[in-house]
């Protein structure tokens, strides 16, 4: 299998006022072709900074400071801003966490969807006034909307030749992601990022959500990058998980291995402050502390100062480097570093 | 509970508003006088009487120190006051669409100078700035009046458009059309522009009677242009003759004074219906 996308040592700061800001410090990823990846973390971890510097939408004041991204094997940190307009949407695409307000309110869902597949198939790209002049082509407006229709019936929108024709506020939550989904996948993408999809929608359209992904990714040999902060979610959908932590990446591993035998001490005392079947009468454990300011970083290991396993003099001076244990597991941890060697 | 669309309830809204109404109305018989002048108007505005008749049945308001008649000459002047507000609100928005736009989505040190730029115009008087302008130019027609005006005004409009697109740009349909690989210029007017179009009708209603009464005053003071038919000019012509024919500068200051009320009323009624403040 060949790599889709291979993120090298990226480092993504926001230059704020109080300080810059480390959102993704050092981050090294894989994920090959036609694997579907979770990234999981918690709020400020980094998770959405990440999936938005790999089509480099990061904006003032944050800034993509060192780091490869390749796509492919092609650097697109080094793209122009104008081959990156071809690969947005095209064959990167990303659907976001709020499917509500990611539909421009003044727009029919056709015309959103319309927008995407025109900008991408039919080369009106940039071109405002082409684009514009090519709505009063017949054979053009029409072969668009097949695609279109085509787009909602694959996403499951029940007569997609009606509610194409509908505003987002005609649609349900459920089915403005699906709408979403359509868009993105319009183009038939190589890679499909997902932040957090399923986080604003009631429990049962998240599962439909999530069967529709895996749906579509076994019909178009998408890859995905699910990102969330709900674990049972990625351990469902995902081959690989990766943990992240303030900006860094702690672990990643297959999804199996990650559930039975975590590697980081944070893996570990996420896992167990998931609540279960059979915990009853048992107070749920969580993680003392609170997560690291991300301008002023503890030294070496990020998350020593909550870390029951801690080696004082070694943790907090010294930060972990990401080590490729026998098992193929990725993990960022002194305490590994000596099986290693 | 009854399910109302959105253009109902607007539409309900605007009926509980009386002043709004009010305003409308005027505006309404104004765009009819406006539109159907040549049916309206019994004479020709240039076509001259004897001069200075008081109104009769013949000529309703009277006839100026010239002979035209008032009530003609009011009619056609309509058509002149919304050519000119239409017009600077016109060029207004285009600039200030462009300059709020890309100051406030392309932001950094270019709006800091753009916005430098248009706070020296905020801090000159604006009319006083106009009158200074439209007298440096020898034949004043009235395209010349306009640019001047809207070029001297843009800075407001501006503002607003600014601090809507600053609202906007972080929007995540934005966010969400820059990932499907759409270009800043289309983000900026097919996906920007149609959202915040609300606020900026609403200000320009109500600059529109501000140009029509700046267009008035520096035709009172005879910088107007004189080959077109303005308020303005019509009650400088009554001026002298204001004891012994008051009817030549009343009409058309009657009119003025209604429209510009119509046009403010009516502006002042959208904002509350829309709920926006500029």
């Amino acid at each position: 299998m060949s790599k889709l996308l291979d993120i090298r040592n990226l480092r993504v700061y926001y230059y704020t006022r109080y300080g810059v800001v480390k959102a993704v410090d050092g981050v090294s990823l894989e994920m090959e072709k036609g694997e579907n990846l979770g990234v999981a973390g918690e709020s400020g971890s980094g998770k959405s900074t990440l999936a938005l510097s790999i089509l480099r939408l990061i904006r003032e004041p944050g800034k993509i400071v060192s780091g490869k991204i390749l796509f492919n094997g092609e650097d697109l940190l080094k793209k122009s801003e104008e081959e990156m307009r071809k690969i947005r949407g095209a064959r990167i695409s990303m659907i976001f966490q709020d499917p509500t307000s990611s539909l421009n309110p003044v727009y029919t869902i056709g015309d959103q969807i319309g927008e995407a597949i025109s900008l991408h198939q039919f080369n009106v790209e940039g071109g405002l006034l082409d684009w514009f002049l090519a709505k009063f082509k017949r054979s053009y407006v029409r072969e668009v909307e097949d695609k279109v229709k085509e787009a909602l019936s694959l996403v499951g929108v029940s007569d997609p030749s009606k509610r194409m024709k509908e505003y987002p506020h005609q649609f349900s939550g459920g089915m403005r992601q699906r709408a979403m989904i359509a868009m993105a996948i319009s183009c038939r993408p190589d890679l499909l990022i997902a932040d957090e999809p399923t986080t604003n929608l009631d429990v049962t359209i998240q599962a439909q959500i999530l069967d529709l992904m895996n749906h579509l990714q076994e019909e178009f040999d998408v890859s995905i990058m699910l990102i969330s902060h709900n674990l049972g979610v990625l351990s469902e959908f995902c081959h690989k998980i990766a943990i992240m932590y303030a900006g860094n990446l702690l672990e990643l591993s297959d999804t199996e291995t990650l559930f039975e035998d975590p590697k980081h001490p944070y893996t570990e005392a996420l896992l167990q402050s998931i609540p279960r079947f059979g915990f009853k009468g048992k107070r749920l454990s969580t993680i003392p502390g609170k997560p690291p300011s991300l301008i002023n970083p503890p030294l070496g290991c990020k998350f020593h100062p909550r870390c029951k396993y801690r080696i004082d003099g070694v943790c907090n001076k010294i930060p972990p480097p990401l080590i490729e244990l026998d098992s193929g597991i990725k993990v960022a941890c002194h305490r590994y570093l000596e099986e290693c060697q | 509970m009854k399910i109302t669309s959105p253009t109902a309830s607007t539409l309900k809204k605007l009926k509980e508003n009386k002043a709004a109404l009010f305003g409308f109305a005027i505006v309404l018989f104004f765009i009819t006088l406006v539109i159907f002048a040549d049916i309206i108007a019994p004479y020709d505005p240039n076509e001259v009487f004897r001069a200075r008749q008081p109104p009769s049945s013949k000529h309703w308001f009277g006839t100026d120190t010239r002979g035209r008649d008032v009530f003609s000459l009011v009619v056609y002047g309509a058509r002149t006051t919304f050519y000119v507000g239409a017009c600077c609100c016109l060029i207004e928005f285009v600039i200030s669409f462009i300059i709020g736009g890309v100051s406030g989505y392309i932001g950094g040190w270019l709006d800091e100078a753009l916005m430098r730029i248009a706070d020296i115009f905020l801090a000159l008087p604006s009319f006083i700035m106009v009158i200074l302008a439209v007298s440096m130019f020898k034949a004043r027609s009235l395209s010349i009046i306009i640019l001047v005006m809207a070029l001297i005004d843009w800075p407001y409009m501006t503002r607003v458009i600014r601090s809507q697109v600053l609202q906007m740009k972080n929007a995540p349909f934005v966010e969400a059309a820059r990932a499907m690989g759409a270009s800043t210029p289309r983000i900026l007017f097919r996906h920007i522009l149609p959202n915040i179009i609300l606020p900026v009708i609403v200000l320009s209603t109500i600059h529109f009677a501000g140009y029509v009464l700046w267009e008035a005053s520096l035709s009172f003071l005879g910088l107007g242009d004189p080959n077109s038919i303005s308020y303005g000019a019509i009650i400088l012509s009554g001026k002298n003759t204001l004891q012994t024919c008051p009817w030549i500068s009343f009409f058309p200051g009657i009119f003025l004074f209604l429209l510009l009320l119509g046009f403010q009323l009516f502006g002042d009624g959208l904002r509350d219906i829309f709920e926006i403040r500029v």
